[in-house]
């Protein structure tokens, strides 16, 4: 609004000047936008007169102006400004974009340059810094799901990290990297590195979503390409800019559990009677004396309230030609489970120098930023599910019949420690010591020569460098290293360290060649790049640690040998790439792009591959018989197709291997004699994986852009799909890397932006999108019409298959029985038979087994065959949503903002595994079950459908642990107060705003769990499985921002 | 002019050589580069023996889960741990277990497969790698012996996996499989060694060869495939050129050999072990990760966990009371097979008391005779016999009485060694069922818990019948009551006749489309 009211004011006084002549003298300028680019094109007229001229590829200007004369500078999308010329023979101009960000103008980054809204001919989104980052977030990725229409952002849980999944446009591969092709700053990453950027220098983050768009990135772009650009320096003064904020999370939603009677009512049921006296009803304890027993709430002890602080401080500015940029931040985050924790400091420097008269630019970026989380990860464990944090948190006993204080004793006496593995989650949480450190550093630099006239020529060069540590204690008040002669995990004290190092170089050399003329627009690029990526990982792991206080420094001080590991890998890529900008006259566009890759990955046959797009584009608007029309103020149909690819294999994917190690010998006569093993087959065959995209697009904006509408449509077809296929397990592998199948994504997008209200002191905006996406998967391995996922999370489940995906279905499907409630009295005849009970089946009734009784699992026989087997297995549920998007309201009055953001996920369902063990004890003694178990079937409670506590065959996936998994959440909200200017100028303050957010507040979904965008074992072919998370939590933030 | 430098630069990385794509592996080494000398080949020999010594196969899940449940010995924990394990008989077809047996099996012999196609253009002397083939040639067939007597039909693997395409292939009938088991095993007997392994049950000789033969002879003589009489013959001709060739004799002393195989100290003077799985070390405890864990899921009851103490061990595994009643109670072995005490988490020896028969866990493997220090908990160096001359010995017995419808000299000679040694009376004068009925209790007494009973029920056609005996002794007033006990009865109860053999993996029929289920699975 300080815009429009500085504005009034200037022209109120350039009207009270009287206007007199002074003789003319030639005068030029610059014009530019605040991030210091020259803009092209602008309006320089004299005022009050029809004298003047427009800017040039530079964005300079030179006319003929008397002193008294006043300059109006205008610009669509920008203010206009009014300048006086007086003695200036030099004026420099800076245009603000105007406070309605008019989208035709936006600058979109399309790879290896920037085009203008306007002129896009792909399907690209751009995300809104400015809504996302009301909201502190540490993360960028975070904040972006439900932002972007086509754009999926999930987290496994609520973990802290970096631990968040990005999809565009539907999973485009089956078992490989569903992840989009980053590109920071130029450098391209085929994994995200977003957690190390600080979302305050983030300056704009664009989606390629298309083809045409990621063509480009040929044999990465398969998976869409996201585009992060940071600040440069701002022009002007000198500014430093400072952000803080403190959060304090907590948790969303706990888990109601049994109370403590209706525990031991439980354990009543499933123990004998001498075994239950023995261990319930001791000192004279009765069932009904647990009514008044004193309960543990294990939730309350292992969850907190947590409080976050974070902190940027920037310094920015223009010194002649230099642009000049640079930042710190710090970040103390705490998790909501107790001793778990994530710190960042991250810094960051950008320079930017043109030299020559601008012919010559040099920029160099670096970033560096080290990340450390510590705590436990609730999920880890894989062989029994006992060996989960959550299971130990739910399952642990509320009550303590022999008196001791269960909170202090490092393990449950009464438990079974060779079967159940549970440990007391609090000192588990305080006593393992579960640390990474993640340093990231990153070098980019650049130069961009004009050779000639409109030919560019541009090359950089950039180095990253990711060091992941992964440090574990294991004290003597821990799972592992606490010693009981039945504690079958003991390893004494223990520790594990590895460094996961991983560089990469790139080297980009392009040519860009553009000009104008009668109306033609060209635009031609051409380059060469080259890429290397080295991995080195090494591990030690040593036990029976003479004494925990070394800690970490305890290696080598132990009675055990150490073991070490160790992996070493490179691979590279060059690539050619060429493109075609043509417009004429804004009104008909073409794009035409080609790029060559080569990748050390496959085989020297198979190594190339070639990924053509084309897209035409029309916007309508232009046309004489729209030109004039107030309504449709924007209209442009986009047409695309094109080849990309995807080679997201390992290093060495086409080469049989043989391996030795540590564990790889055989001891002839008692002596260790090296073996070597094959473990992965040969296959020169393999190759790219290449994509097929159709896109159809559509923009349209009404009443300048009050109201501007996206639409697109896709079909993507992959063919040659990189697979980690199943082989029969009697060929000697279990599975390898081929190019078998087919997978069709396709689906519709649209986003809708609109001004609702636009007064004086009122402005407020809305903006929605949704976006809906189908998989197939068209073509599998010779032969086969599904491929079978199962999840190790129990011993018990290895080989079960928990997913399935068949042919003509999405990936990911859930598979198993469907339930059909318990079988009932009235279902069997029961006859005596000396005092035993004898239950025959009534006719049509089918047992699952010869045991089953009432209160047990039905499930349904299929195939009518009259048994239960894996032929009556069926697909019972969907993994993948079917639709996304978001809706963001934003209201700004005088200096007050305020700002709500919904995501909504539609159509998945949840494979909810907590259920399976905590609704579900199958015999299981001293463990307690979610309160839902309270209405399990019993000899009173006979009607109802939740199996009996002693259930035979309830080890099945089935149906009865599926949920609807859609959602609503008020994701995020924010108030914030901008004080305005005048109060600030005497504290030498330019800018500054406070706030209130906060995140997660409400979810509007029927699912059970703490969070329905739980997938705690996430892959394309295993979604939305729910198994001891970290559960999410509910944040509210104060924040301040100041600009000097 | 000025503009020369970039234009070059920009030509000069645009030609740049395509070595840049060349990458060179650092942790792995590729199958066309390995193979070329004689220690290649030795490594990828040790590569093929290896398998063998996986936890998958010999380690625990073969040699124990799969294979030592039967009519003499049960599974010692409460029926609920059973519940859909393949040691309960309540596995399903997605068994995790038997998927990694299934596994590893034919692990092994891809890697036998590999080599014995790539070692032709290796360097060396002929001689030894005539020998290197001759092992490989026999583990492939060894391997593949093991698939077929569990699984009963199985795909028979003759050449390395090239195609990622085509992982199917259809299984052989059961008795094509045998005979060509048979014949590949007498491929290798002039190849292998008869002279320098001769004390030294590590490895593959001739005599292991001849051993084996005549174990698969015998089950191919049987039920289902009943070749009979031809195959009787050959068996008996094998274990008598093995008896024939002195080399191997039995130990007086039954405790002997599996106080040697538990310490890693070779009998080179009786020489009873004639082939056994290697195992070694404390894994980190040492340094050396083999994947043994007998002694601890199978053998006397230990409970001391710690690393210094005598050891820990499950003991999984217990006698019934049909083998208890099968010994004389002079009969050396009894005690040996069904320890008379276990040994408490202080290390002190507790006696049980006579009545205690059900109790007594499985006495062959016992971590107090392991020799190595410090103990890790669950794995141990202890080896495992594959086959012994005890069990050859018995086997000619089985074969001149199967296949001269009585017993001859040679067969009582043959059983009454093993008698004598364990101090029982020697046999005469017995028909031919009396024989029969005999040799099959010897083998009892002599052999059980050693992965081998199981599948003499099988082959003798009387699995389903044995497991009922079980069921019904379990009956028995000397049977004690509580849960760890009673498991006996409900695997009995869950037996059937498909129980004979295993069904093959889920995993496998989603992929191997030409392959068919087990009938009754």
């Amino acid at each position: 609004m300080k815009f429009i009211n500085f504005k009034t004011i200037l022209i109120v006084l350039f009207f009270l000047i009287p206007i007199t002549i002074f003789a003319q003298v030639s005068v030029s300028g610059a014009v530019s936008d605040e991030r210091g680019e020259p803009l092209t094109g602008v309006n320089v007229m004299i005022k009050g007169t029809s004298r003047g001229t427009v800017t040039d590829y530079d964005g300079k200007f030179t006319l003929q102006a008397a002193p008294d004369d006043v300059l109006t500078i205008s610009f669509i999308g920008f203010e206009s400004q009014e300048i006086r010329v007086g003695k200036q023979k030099q004026i420099k101009i800076i245009l603000y974009e105007s406070s309605v960000q008019i989208q035709e103008l936006e600058v979109v980054a399309v790879g290896y340059g920037d085009v203008r809204r306007r002129d896009l001919t792909g399907s690209v989104a751009k995300a809104d810094m400015t809504e996302i980052i009301k909201t502190p977030v540490n993360n960028i990725a975070q904040s972006l799901g439900g932002r972007i229409a086509g754009v999926q952002v999930s987290s496994k849980d609520g973990g802290l990290g970096d631990n968040f999944n990005i999809t565009v446009r539907g999973a485009g591969s089956l078992t490989q990297s569903t992840e989009p092709l980053y590109v920071v700053d130029g450098f391209p990453l085929e994994s995200s590195n977003m957690g190390s950027l600080n979302p305050n220098d983030i300056a704009s983050i664009d989606v390629l979503k298309d083809a045409s768009a990621s063509a480009i990135y040929g044999s990465r772009g398969a998976n869409g390409v996201v585009i992060i650009t940071t600040k440069k320096g701002n022009a002007g003064v000198p500014r430093i800019e400072y952000n803080g904020s403190v959060t304090v999370s907590n948790i969303g939603k706990k888990e109601e559990l049994l109370t403590g009677y209706q525990f031991v009512e439980l354990q009543q049921e499933i123990m004998n009677e001498d075994d239950f006296a023995m261990n319930y009803l001791r000192d004279g304890r009765t069932l009904d004396t647990y009514k008044t027993e004193p309960e543990y709430d294990w939730q309350d002890a292992i969850y907190r309230t947590a409080v976050t602080n974070n902190h940027y401080l920037s310094l920015s500015g223009i010194q002649g030609d230099l642009q000049y940029s640079a930042s710190g931040s710090y970040l103390n985050q705490e998790g909501i489970i107790v001793n778990s924790r994530l710190n960042k400091y991250q810094g960051r420097v950008s320079l930017d120098q043109k030299l020559f008269n601008n012919k010559l630019r040099v920029r160099l970026i670096s970033n560096a930023a080290r990340t450390i989380r510590n705590g436990v990860d609730p999920t880890g464990g894989s062989t029994s599910v006992s060996h989960a944090l959550m299971y130990s948190v739910w399952g642990y006993r509320p009550v303590s019949p022999t008196g001791a204080d269960l909170m202090t004793e490092l393990y449950d006496d009464a438990v079974e420690m060779t079967e159940d593995y549970r440990f007391n989650p609090v000192l588990s949480a305080y006593n393992e010591m579960r640390k990474t450190t993640t340093d990231n550093l990153s070098i980019n630099g650049m130069v961009d020569y004009e050779l000639i006239r409109n030919l560019r020529f541009k090359a950089t060069g950039a180095y990253q460098k990711v060091d992941y540590n992964n440090e574990q204690f294991n004290n003597s008040k821990t799972k592992t290293g606490f010693y009981h002669d039945k504690n079958t995990a003991y390893r004494g004290v223990n520790a594990y360290y590895s460094l996961n190092n991983r560089q990469s170089l790139v080297n980009e050399n392009t040519l860009t060649y553009q000009f104008d003329k009668k109306g033609h627009h060209v635009n031609v690029l051409g380059g060469v790049t080259f890429q290397k990526e080295s991995v080195y990982f090494h591990d030690m792991t040593s036990t029976f640690i003479t004494n925990e206080i070394f800690e970490m420094a305890g290696f080598g001080k132990s009675s055990s040998i150490p073991s070490v590991g160790s992996a070493k890998g490179e691979n590279t890529l060059t690539s050619y790439l060429a493109r075609l900008n043509y417009n004429y006259r804004s009104k008909y566009y073409l794009t035409a792009s080609f790029r060559a890759d080569g990748s050390s990955k496959f085989a020297p046959g198979n190594r190339w591959g070639y990924f053509p797009s084309a897209s035409l584009a029309w916007a309508f608007n232009r046309e004489d018989f729209l030109k004039e029309n107030e309504v449709l103020t924007n209209g442009k149909l986009r047409l695309s197709y094109g080849e990309t690819g995807n080679n997201r294999v390992g290093n060495y994917a086409f080469r049989g291997k043989l391996e030795t190690g540590d564990n790889s010998f055989y001891p002839f006569d008692s002596n260790k004699f090296i073996a070597y093993i094959p473990t992965d087959m040969q296959n020169e065959n393999l190759k790219w994986e290449t994509t097929e995209q159709y896109n159809v697009g559509l923009d349209l904006g009404f009443w300048n852009d009050r109201v501007s509408i996206i639409a697109d449509y896709y079909i993507k077809n992959t063919r040659d799909l990189l697979l980690e296929a199943d082989l029969a397990p009697s060929s000697g592998y279990a599975s390898a890397m081929m190019n078998i199948g087919e997978l069709q994504n396709s689906g519709f997008e649209f986003s809708v932006q609109t001004v609702n209200v636009k007064t004086g002191n009122f402005l407020w905006n809305t903006a929605f999108n949704i976006s809906f996406n189908k998989n197939e998967i068209t073509k599998l391995n010779d032969k086969q019409i599904a491929m079978t996922n199962s999840i190790y999370w129990d011993n018990k489940y290895r080989t079960m298959p928990a997913y399935i995906s068949p042919i003509g279905s999405p990936a990911g499907l859930m598979y198993g029985y469907l339930y059909e409630g318990t079988y009932k009295k009235d279902d069997f005849t029961i006859t005596d038979n000396n005092g035993t009970e004898v239950y025959t089946p009534k006719e049509g009734v089918i047992l699952y087994s010869n045991e089953s009784r009432p209160g047990d699992p039905r499930y349904a026989d299929i195939n009518h065959d009259g048994v239960i087997n894996d032929a009556d297995k069926t697909i019972i549920g969907k993994g993948h949503p079917n639709a996304i998007g978001g809706l963001n309201n934003s209201f700004t009055y005088k200096n007050v903002d305020f700002s709500f953001f919904f995501q909504f996920s539609f159509g998945n369902n949840i494979l909810n595994a907590n259920r399976m063990v905590f609704e579900n004890p199958a015999g299981k003694r001293h463990t307690n079950m979610f309160a839902s178990y309270a209405d399990r079937w019993t000899e009173t409670n006979a009607t109802s459908n939740i199996p009996r506590s002693r259930a035979v065959g309830s080890q099945e996936y089935s149906s009865l642990y599926i949920e609807d998994g859609s959602f609503i959440r008020l994701k995020s909200l924010s108030l914030g107060y901008t004080f305005a200017p005048q109060l600030l100028s005497q504290l030498h303050i330019a800018a500054a705003r406070v706030a209130f957010s906060a995140e997660n507040l409400f979810t509007i979904t029927s699912y059970s769990g703490n969070d329905p965008e739980v997938s705690t074992r996430n892959s394309v072919l295993t979604p939305s499985f729910d198994w001891s998370p970290y559960p999410r939590s509910r944040n509210y933030a104060l924040s301040l921002n100041i600009t000097f | 002019m000025k503009n020369i430098p970039f234009i070059l630069l920009f030509l000069f990385t645009w030609g740049a050589c395509s070595d840049f794509l060349d990458t060179r592996a650092y942790d792995f080494v590729s199958p066309e580069d390995f193979y070329q000398t004689e220690n290649d080949a030795q490594m990828a020999l040790a590569g093929v023996y290896s398998a063998l010594a996986t936890e998958d196969v010999y380690g625990n899940r073969y040699s124990c889960m799969i294979s030592n449940v039967d009519d003499l010995s049960f599974y010692v924990r409460p029926s609920t741990q059973t519940v859909s394990r393949v040691f309960g008989n309540d596995h399903n077809t997605s068994d995790t277990d038997i998927y990694n047996a299934w596994t590893a099996i034919y692990k092994g012999i891809e890697s036998a497969n590999i080599l014995l196609e790539r070692i032709e253009n290796s360097k060396m002397e002929e001689t030894v790698k005539r020998r290197i083939i001759g092992e490989a040639k026999f583990l492939r067939a060894y391997l593949h012996f093991l698939a077929v007597q569990a699984w009963k039909e199985v795909p028979i693997r003759k050449e390395s996996f090239k195609d990622v395409a085509k992982s199917a292939l259809p299984s052989t009938p059961q008795a094509d499989a045998l005979d060509w088991i048979i014949r590949e095993m007498e491929e290798t007997l002039p190849m292998v060694d008869d002279q320098a392994y001769d004390r030294s049950p590590s490895h593959v000789k001739k005599s292991v060869v001849e051993g084996v033969l005549a174990r698969v002879c015998l089950t191919r003589a049987g039920y289902p495939t009943n070749g009979g009489k031809p195959y009787f013959e050959k068996a008996a001709t094998y274990a008598k050129s093995v008896k024939d060739s002195h080399k191997h004799s039995l130990n007086p002393d039954v405790y002997e050999m599996w106080k040697r195989m538990a310490s890693d100290r070779y009998d080179t003077q009786y020489n009873e072990s004639m082939w056994e799985v290697e195992f070694i070390g404390a894994r980190e405890l040492d340094g050396n990760w083999t994947n043994g864990r007998i002694g601890n899921v199978i053998g006397n009851i230990q409970k001391n966990g710690s690393t210094e103490g005598l050891g820990y061990s499950y003991w999984f595994y217990g006698g019934s009371l049909i083998l208890w009643d099968l010994f004389d109670s002079n009969d050396k072995r009894r005690d040996l097979t069904m320890a008379p005490y276990q040994i408490n988490n202080k290390d002190q020896y507790v006696y049980w008391k006579d009545k205690e028969i059900v109790q007594r866990a499985c006495g062959k493997y016992r971590r107090e005779w392991e020799t190595l220090m410090p103990r890790h908990k669950n794995y141990t160096q202890e080896n495992y016999p594959i086959i012994r001359y005890a069990d050859l010995l018995l086997m000619l017995a089985e074969a001149e009485n199967e296949a001269n419808q009585s017993p001859t000299p040679l067969a009582y000679e043959a059983i009454n060694t093993v008698r004598e040694r364990a101090g029982i009376e020697p046999l005469s004068g017995l028909s031919y069922a009396a024989f029969q009925q005999e040799v099959r209790n010897e083998r009892g007494r002599e052999l059980c818990f050693e992965s081998l009973r199981r599948y003499d029920l099988v082959r003798w056609g009387i699995y389903t019948d044995a497991i009922q005996a079980l069921g019904e002794v379990t009956y028995d007033s000397r049977w004690p009551g509580g849960s760890n006990y009673s498991t006996a009865r409900a695997f009995a109860e869950r037996t059937q006749k498909k129980h004979e053999y295993l069904p093959i993996p889920l995993k496998e029929l989603a992929i191997n489309t030409e392959l068919k289920q087990n009938p009754l699975w």
